[in-house]
């Protein structure tokens, strides 16, 4: 990413933290949906899994399924346009318009692809948005900041003043008063309306039905009303059959709003009809005469063939953004189109990466909460780091991130920039009451004079780690400390070393160490990633050993999933060795629980716990329950759940540099919830977030102990 | 002349059915193992409906008989006389338009059949005209554009429903012309009036019996609109504030209709209750052109039995002698058999 385009991202993330107005809006949007989304899932167990098998069979058959589809929707009588490109689509669908006509629109996710309302307003075209939320953005000329609330960042003051205007006469200012005027206005161009166009959830490709999902009933109206609609929908919207496409509907409200299925479901086969031949040569039934499909490419072909292909299983429910965390801070600048990740996705095969990296590319923090929401289980964050290697293969990785990623590679560098950094780093850090800050402002390496860095260790951990020889050990394992331990967490390193003594497990520390590469893997750069996860590979496959633990899961996932990915074209023998390493990852957690029968703690802590769950370890490796279980071992301790545990804490390693303030902001999100649980201590299981807390929790002016499961126990153990 | 149109039609459907059912093998078999379902448990169904129908905002009445139907559906109006009607069976059974008429009530007929042919004998469950020769077609092209302009301005919509979904409280609601989507969108009110045998358990369940009535009645894979409402028209626009009849009804009204099913479940008699009014039986039924034309399609052959058990004072149809081709029991979609 070019100094220019982080500028962009810079100010477009500055932008989206300051409306604060917006952000009430989307959270009074999230606080609805969160919870009734969750309830509502578990009642349709199946319904992620045969989703996702309906869309993926439709892009592994794309031709297949839109050629069929071509020919239902022709059988029903609709005319079906193919559109390679939006000016196809745009030319096409304007050629259906009388000049100076009146169009009554739908939301369509793939008309706003296209763009297709300024296109026609600027032919002298008048389009009216239907969608209540939509009216409202086109009333205030502002854009959509949620997918399925558009206008909730729009203050009821403001929408009785547009309303009233638009009436001629002053309205009370409640929904209720203003929802009877919307619906007078709107009915009038609805039955004046020369075309309609509506988008469409989905296509059946055997009987040529169109799906669409509302609540309001405009869409209905819209596609009922005028003689003439039209239908723009992405070519990925088209799934094999009828019940597939019911699939389709229920998992847009079960996902994405925690409805069981929307207030209205239509299905539209063609061009209606009455069943009385007589009738039908004259009348064609009461619906509209013409149905036009516009199929849109526009790029699919080539998302498919670039690697992208889950990107089109998208049903445009919403659900992702709901769990963002970076949407839930930025909002509607973080996205291209279609808002968030999945937008950035879509900008890159429209033809235009810069487009992607300036909307937000290097944004996605990785917590994968977006892929656990998803109904297709897209896998988003893998998508935008796949971006972000092309970003790189394009233009370096910058040479900030390139500088370290090189240092990161050679064992023994970090050792003599920490050293350096405790000896003439002091010049310009200081001690003070809340641990180290900056004496100087380093902004551009996110480092603000008031952020909290950790104190570097005058001595690696790596450096003072001394196992202890067992006697008779139950396991024999070896411990992968990862960076954050090995500087300046060492304490966590030696409760580690405590905890696996006390329960007989023997214990190897390399000698060497190299960082495992993930700040690397999640930049795009995979140069250096490859480098050192070569040395690591050598070093760690040349134990013999029941497991490798780790204290910190993005190392761990790092040799669990990202090794795997890096050499999947090397040789069968070294892509043998990285599995065989694979397979003996363990989380410190994990391993206490499963792999041993945990000695029960005595010693009793008397503090009040409460557990964040990070991502890595929460969603990558599916660790929850673990580190739950570990802390209600502990005698005199008292545990209490805080809400949304497993949302992200804002760190994301390389992500808190460069956007020191998001990461802050979405840090005191979960402060509050912690707070509310009045806990004395936050336990987590990464010394990542630790390091984010703790920053947090100081400038908060809070006093909670953040520590580390592992390190809990080893207090329970005895250990001072 | 009026024969040969009846002939055109049925022998068109008859011929598209054939070539469809290879494509559904299966169907019936769907269908049947739904209807049994619910036929045997309606009671249980019914509880569980009108909850499901009163969480999505819907009010829902059961009426015990067709009287009480009708006098239910004239108190909702409230003193209003304008009204938008679909075409549905169910209205026949409890003759709607009939009382309504005698209230004072003025019906605009939204089927352009039953506009153009009137409803006085009903034919068939979904070709009003099926027996009758249009004249005029200009006038009905002119008419047609009317009933939608004026449903756009009126309070009340009344239309039937294909299925009721246990499970969601979702109305499934079938047809071709449009209509339909265009009474119980456009008024401020959606009355609904259904007979209780239309609960099935699950939304998809709800779509095998509208692909069923297409294919077995109408010789179609789907009818051109298929819509699910699942209670009134809401928006969540403004400051995420929920606020009802945004574009669609504000209120939605449920008759469900008994009228003697209850204790049909509780006698065992099962196929009373299985009839998905398709109308794929009188197809090839000789004694429908005969019959059922004249007084109406409940009253076609053995089917009578059947087809006229609820029908409001109608109940003792005679069991008229129509020889033992028996081709009705081989194409019903239900399994029925007379």
């Amino acid at each position: 990413m070019g100094t220019h385009t982080y500028k962009i991202v810079k100010s477009k993330v500055a932008e989206g933290l300051r409306d604060m107005e917006s952000r009430k809006g989307r959270f009074r949007a999230f606080d609805a949906i969160r919870p009734a989304m969750l309830k509502m899932v578990p009642n349709y167990p199946e319904l992620s899994n045969r989703l996702r098998k309906i869309k993926e069979y439709s892009m592994d058959h794309l031709d297949e399924v839109i050629a069929k589809a071509q020919r239902s929707l022709e059988a029903k009588g609709c005319k079906v346009y193919l559109a390679e490109t939006a000016e196809d689509a745009q030319m096409y669908i304007a050629s259906l318009i009388p000049n100076t006509g009146l169009v009554v629109k739908s939301k369509s996710n793939a008309g706003k692809e296209i763009n297709i309302s300024h296109y026609l307003e600027d032919r002298g075209v008048t389009v009216v948005e239907t969608d209540l939320g939509d009216r409202i953005n086109q009333l205030a000329k502002c854009e959509a900041s949620h997918s399925l609330a558009p206008a909730i960042h729009i203050p009821i003051e403001t929408i009785t003043e547009l309303f009233s205007t638009e009436e001629g006469t002053q309205l009370e200012c409640t929904p209720e008063a203003l929802v009877v005027s919307a619906r007078k206005g709107l009915r009038n161009f609805l039955v004046k309306a020369d075309v309609g166009i509506s988008g469409a959830n989905a296509i059946a490709a055997d009987t040529g039905s169109i799906f669409v999902t509302e609540n309001e009933g405009n869409i209905r109206a819209v596609s009922m009303m005028p003689k003439v609609h039209i239908v723009i929908s992405g070519v990925e919207k088209i799934v094999s059959t009828l019940e597939d496409a019911m699939q389709v509907v229920r998992a847009a409200a079960v996902y994405g709003v925690g409805q069981d299925i929307g207030t209205y479901v239509s299905v539209i086969s063609g061009v209606s009809e009455s069943l009385d031949p007589d009738l039908e040569e004259y009348s064609h039934g009461q619906g509209p005469k013409e149905v036009h499909i516009v199929l849109l490419k526009n790029g699919r072909t080539e998302a498919i063939a670039a690697g992208f292909k889950e990107s089109l299983y998208c049903i445009n429910c919403g659900s992702c953004l709901n769990f963002c965390p970076i949407y839930g801070e930025v909002g509607a600048k973080y996205g291209y189109k279609y808002l968030g990740g999945r937008g950035l996705v879509f900008a890159a095969f429209h033809g235009d990466l810069e487009k992607s990296e300036e909307n937000g590319l290097s944004l996605c923090i990785g917590c994968q909460k977006c892929q656990t929401a998803c109904p297709v289980q897209m896998a988003t964050p893998a998508m935008l780091w796949k971006l972000r290697q092309d970003a790189v293969a394009k233009e370096g990785v910058g040479w900030k991130k390139d500088l370290v990623f090189s240092m990161l590679t050679k064992p023994q560098t970090l050792p003599v920039v920490s050293k350096l950094a405790t000896t003439f780093g002091k010049l310009a850090l200081k001690e003070s009451g809340k641990g180290m800050t900056s004496r100087l402002t380093f902004n551009s390496f996110g480092l603000p004079q008031e952020r909290v860095i950790p104190r570097f260790s005058n001595k690696s951990f790596m450096e003072i780690a001394k196992p202890k020889t067992i006697a008779k050990a139950i396991k024999n394992v070896a411990f992968y400390p990862g960076c954050v331990v090995n500087y300046t967490e060492t304490d966590l390193g030696e409760a580690l070393l405590h905890v696996l003594a006390e329960n007989n497990v023997q214990v190897n520390v390399a000698k060497e160490d190299v960082c495992c590469g993930i700040p690397s893997i999640v930049s795009g750069d995979l140069a250096h990633a490859k480098t050192m996860a070569l040395k690591n590979i050598e070093i760690y496959s040349s134990f013999d050993i029941d497991a490798l633990v780790f204290v910190c899961p993005s190392c761990a996932v790092a040799f669990k999933e990202e090794y795997p990915k890096l050499f999947a074209e090397d040789s069968s023998e070294l892509q043998e060795k990285v599995k065989k390493l694979a397979l003996k990852v363990k989380d410190i957690n994990e391993f206490l629980i499963q792999d041993i029968e945990l000695k029960l703690p005595k010693q009793v802590v008397t503090e009040t716990v409460t557990y964040h769950d990070p991502c890595h370890l929460a969603r990558s490796m599916g660790v929850k329950t673990e580190p739950r279980e570990i802390i209600r071992k502990i005698p005199g301790l008292k545990y209490v759940e805080m809400q949304d545990a497993d949302t992200c804490c804002g760190f994301g390693g390389s992500f808190s540099l460069s956007f020191y303030e998001l990461s802050q902001r979405i840090n005191e999100g979960k402060l509050k919830n912690i707070i509310d649980t009045q806990a004395t201590t936050l336990a987590t299981s990464c010394p990542g977030c630790m390091v984010h807390f703790r920053d947090g929790i100081a400038q908060h002016k809070m006093k909670q102990k953040v520590s580390h499961v592992v390190q809990i126990l080893s207090r329970a153990y005895g250990r001072r | 002349m009026s024969s040969t149109k009846v002939q055109t039609i049925l022998k068109q459907i008859s011929s598209r059915r054939d070539t469809l059912l290879q494509e559904y093998p299966n169907l019936a078999s769907q269908v049947q193992d739904i209807k049994s379902a619910i036929a045997t448990n309606l009671k249980a169904s019914v509880e569980k409906a009108v909850s499901s129908l009163e969480g999505k905002g819907c009010h829902v009445i059961i009426a015990q008989d067709a009287r009480e139907a009708q006098e239910q559906i004239l108190k909702i109006l409230a003193g209003n006389q304008r009204v938008a009607m679909s075409k549905n069976s169910v209205f026949t059974e409890i003759a709607l338009r009939e009382y309504l008429k005698s209230n004072k009530v003025e019906i605009l007929d939204t089927d352009l059949g039953e506009k153009v042919v009137g409803t006085k004998v009903d034919v068939h469950p979904w070709i009003a005209s099926i027996n009758t020769p249009i004249p005029n077609k200009e006038w009905v092209a002119q008419i047609k554009d009317q009933i939608k302009q004026q449903v756009a301005h009126m309070e009340y919509g009344i239309t039937g429903a294909e299925a009721i979904v246990e499970q969601n409280g979702t109305l499934a609601l079938l047809e071709s012309e449009g209509n339909i989507r265009f009474t119980s969108n456009l008024p401020y009110n959606h009355i609904v009036v259904a007979g209780i045998d239309k609960i099935v358990p699950s939304l998809e369940d709800a779509l095998t019996i509208c692909r069923a009535i297409s294919v077995y009645g109408m010789g179609k894979d789907i009818l051109k609109y298929l819509t699910f409402i699942s209670g009134p028209s809401r928006t969540a626009d403004i400051e995420f504030r929920m606020v009802q009849g945004m574009h669609g009804p504000k209120e939605v009204y449920i008759i469900l209709l008994d009228n003697g099913r209850l204790s049909a479940s509780e006698n065992q008699q099962w196929d009373l209750l299985k009839c998905l009014h398709c109308g794929g039986c009188l197809v090839d039924c000789p004694k429908y052109l005969a019959e059922g034309l004249e007084r109406g399609y409940y009253y076609t052959g053995k089917r009578a039995k059947v087809l006229a058990a609820f029908l409001e004072g109608s109940k003792q149809a005679a069991d008229t002698d129509c020889g033992d081709c028996s081709l009705c029991n081989k194409i019903c979609p239900t399994g029925i058999q007379v």
